[in-house]
């Protein structure tokens, strides 16, 4: 009978972990419950709050007056019920039980040992437990017993259901971590407080208890106590003996010191905290922004293509490990995540193979450079890498690594020297139309499929009238990906146009703007 | 380069640490003439080592040596690897040379304006200019790519400047009375000396007289423009 009941455990194992759909709900729930990257938790995070906030005001409204019978059926039932379920589907997908069965089914056969059944109940009951235990998860057991309203302290629960909004809310989640790394801090405070509470509660108790129409019992002892070393001092309850007196200063100035010192700790707390907090919200804030370019690095070029890529409104995020760099980012005003770049967790978390256009390695050493060209390389095949080097060696070293593109300040200085010095007047020209200093300037069109160039030839349309130069024509190669293009200087009027290749024109931006415009609206006619 | 006036260039480089090496290297592509001086005896040594004859090295702080390398009517390249040196250096061979071009590197924007107030012909940033790169292969790959293959690549495509020699053919034409194209060849833009040294965009439209003494800015491939030098060097 055993036996049979094991091989039946096993098999179902087997049989969930090799299903498909059940993974998918499993995974579904999870997303929806737990992953703050799931674009749909947010939704149903929204819908838990009006939930709970409607459960709170119907019972908030019921203490004086009498709600209606479908509320009352709504709070007692409905929501109680959607409680549950997502207490329920939260233990479900805390951890997964046919793991631990089919783990332990394959070490025992392994081993060649009997099969336990027993140590997997364990196992699986310590899992569960994990969660059960959690704080979270204790506020969300709590926040169902006010449905019980046969016991009436239990409606104080109530409030517990306000405190599973916690759970919905991350800023909210975000202060109890701050507070939770200052633990130790807090709980001697609180031990002190209440030893301090406890003796000032006995001795006015002593002293007063007999001489004190206030003071009745040790409760009432109490509740001065915490009263007056609070600094609150309502006043309902005060000493009438000298030493009663006595003992009140001591309380006050004891509080005060306290009070004070609670404060600096929370304080402290917030501002150790200061740099992560800046860093999530760098982190939610670029979470969403596709084509991002990553400058590693804010020395002399990083702050420059900083600036420059700000200017030409691209998207880019600064990461740099030196905190005086990253402050001077900061005041910059460019999203800046203090991290290293060579660490491939760093680029993992930027989501480099989806969110990430280009990485630019503009760090001031060489062989960090050629680290970062490798992590990103690594990490995905088809980002594009731009690496600075002043070797020449290691120029051949990043391209190896898989940089696209590789700048050396010196080379680029000593290029432009030589071609200033050969022709200073195309020098100036090509200087003024590259960094579109003057109107003129050269940019680059697509074709765009549909639009009236596509299929057309070099020809049919009048650069020249339009105040164009078409200097040339970038095309796709056949059967390849987008990328990759060979260029055709000077088309000859029966080149043809295809839909992927690039125009390479030159002219003034009105003009290169009209053209463009023409271009896009081509393409929602023929459409 | 049909220009004999570019081979003929004489050229002194100050300065032969990192980056002055450097520019050295890619001068030398296209310029035979070149001498390097330097401070440091060291660095002579290296370029000796890498072959460069007319290397010396001379106290670049004092005049008086300046002024024995004959600095006259040749192209002063200052690429010290130290800045407050490179600005130093420029000041003293404005002072002491003539009818020379004087370029330097600079490695700041405050550098950069110290420069051009000492005078000096043009100042090449070489990190703005590095940014300016990267920005570029970011924004506009595609013409990066062009301006690459048209600047620096040996692919026979090219942009040239020549100057209209007095009795030739284009002389009392306008702009849009030639077809470049039939020669293979792109006309980017004039500069004209009538009209002070500011360069005219053939894209703003305007129907420019040519007049000889006016510098042709023209791209296209070298057998092409060397047909078209030719053609323009015929006397009417």
């Amino acid at each position: 009978m055993k036996r049979f009941l094991i091989r039946q455990i096993v098999s179902f194992s087997y049989l969930l972990e090799s299903a498909p759909r059940y993974q998918r709900v499993k995974r579904f729930f999870n997303d929806l419950l737990n992953n703050d990257d799931y674009p749909y938790k947010k939704y149903f995070d929204l819908f838990m709050i009006v939930v709970i906030l409607s459960s709170v005001t119907i019972l908030v409204i019921d203490v004086h007056e009498h709600v209606a019978y479908w509320l009352d059926f709504y709070d007692l039932y409905i929501v109680t019920w959607i409680f549950i379920v997502e207490y329920l589907l939260r233990l479900w997908v805390h951890s997964d039980i046919h793991k631990v069965v089919i783990a332990h089914y394959e070490e025992s056969e392994f081993f060649e040992k009997p099969f336990s059944l027993w140590k997997v109940i364990k196992q699986v009951s310590r899992d569960k437990w994990a969660y059960i235990s959690s704080p979270a998860a204790i506020i969300d057991l709590i926040a169902i017993l006010p449905s019980y309203r046969e016991i009436r302290v239990l409606r104080v629960f109530v409030l517990f259901r306000a405190f599973k909004m916690l759970r919905y809310s991350r800023s909210l989640l975000q202060f109890f971590d701050i507070l939770r790394s200052k633990k130790v801090e807090l709980y001697t405070l609180l031990t002190l407080l209440s030893f301090f509470a406890m003796i000032a509660s006995i001795m006015i108790y002593v002293f007063e208890g007999n001489s004190n129409s206030e003071i009745s019992n040790l409760f009432d002892a109490v509740y001065w106590a915490v009263v007056t070393i609070t600094t609150v001092g309502y006043g309902d309850i005060t000493p009438v003996t000298t030493e009663g007196r006595a003992v009140a200063m001591l309380v006050i100035l004891t509080g005060i010191g306290a009070i004070s010192f609670l404060t600096s700790i929370i304080v402290s707390a917030f501002s150790e905290k200061l740099p992560e907090i800046k860093q999530t919200r760098v982190m939610n804030s670029i979470a969403k922004k596709r084509d991002l370019n990553l400058i590693c690095g804010y020395g002399k070029i990083g702050q420059l293509v900083a600036k420059k890529l700000k200017e030409n409104r691209r998207n880019f995020l600064v990461i740099e490990s030196d905190p005086a760099k990253v402050q001077k980012a900061e005041m910059d005003g460019c999203d800046v995540l203090m991290a290293d770049a060579t660490k491939s967790e760093t680029l993992l978390r930027l989501k480099l193979g989806e969110n990430v256009r280009s990485v630019i390695c503009v760090t001031h050493d060489d062989i960090i450079n050629v680290f970062i060209t490798i992590n990103a390389r690594s990490l995905c095949s088809d980002v594009e890498i731009i690496a600075r080097c002043s070797e020449h060696g290691v120029a051949k070293k990043l391209r190896m690594a898989g940089a696209n593109h590789v700048i050396t300040p010196e080379e680029i200085a000593g290029m432009l020297g030589s071609v200033y010095i050969g022709q200073p007047v195309a020098f100036e020209a090509l200087q003024a139309i590259i960094t579109q200093k003057r109107t003129a300037r050269i940019d680059e069109v697509e074709v765009k499929l549909g639009s009236f160039l596509d299929g057309a030839k070099v020809g049919d349309f009048d650069f020249a009238a339009n105040k164009l130069v078409l200097l040339a024509l970038l095309k796709r190669f056949d059967g390849s990906d987008r990328k990759s293009h060979y260029i055709v200087f000077n088309p000859p009027d029966d080149t043809p146009l295809k839909a992927g290749d690039i125009l390479v024109i030159m002219g003034y931006s009105v003009s290169i703007a009209d053209f463009k415009g023409r271009l896009e609206q081509s393409v929602r006619y023929k459409k | 380069m049909f220009d004999t006036k570019s081979s003929n260039l004489e050229i002194v480089l100050f300065g032969y640490g990192t980056t002055g090496a450097k520019v050295y290297e890619m001068l030398s592509v296209n310029f035979s003439k070149i001498t390097v001086v330097d401070l440091d005896e060291s660095h002579i040594e290296k370029a000796k080592e890498d072959g460069i004859v007319t290397s010396y090295r001379i106290d670049i702080t004092n005049d008086s040596e300046l002024e024995d390398l004959g600095l006259d009517g040749k192209i002063l390249f200052c690429a010290m690897d130290e800045m407050s040196l490179n600005i130093f250096l420029a000041l003293s061979l404005k002072s002491i040379s003539h009818d020379s071009t004087l370029l330097s590197v600079s490695t700041s924007a405050e550098n950069t304006r110290k420069l051009k107030f000492i005078g000096v012909d043009k100042v090449i940033d070489i990190y703005e200019s590095s940014a300016n790169r990267i920005v570029d292969i970011i924004t506009r790959p595609a013409v990066t790519r062009v301006m690459d293959e048209i600047i620096y690549a040996d692919n026979g495509i090219s942009i040239e400047e020549i100057e209209i020699p007095p009795d030739s053919f284009l002389e009392g034409k306008c702009v849009q009375d030639i077809n470049f194209r039939e020669y293979g060849l792109i006309l980017i833009g004039i500069s004209d000396k009538e009209l002070g040294e500011d360069f005219i965009f053939v894209s703003r439209g305007i129907n420019h007289k040519f007049d000889p003494g006016d510098i042709l800015v023209v791209m296209g491939e070298t057998p092409n423009l060397e047909a078209f030098y030719k053609r323009l060097m015929e006397r009417r």
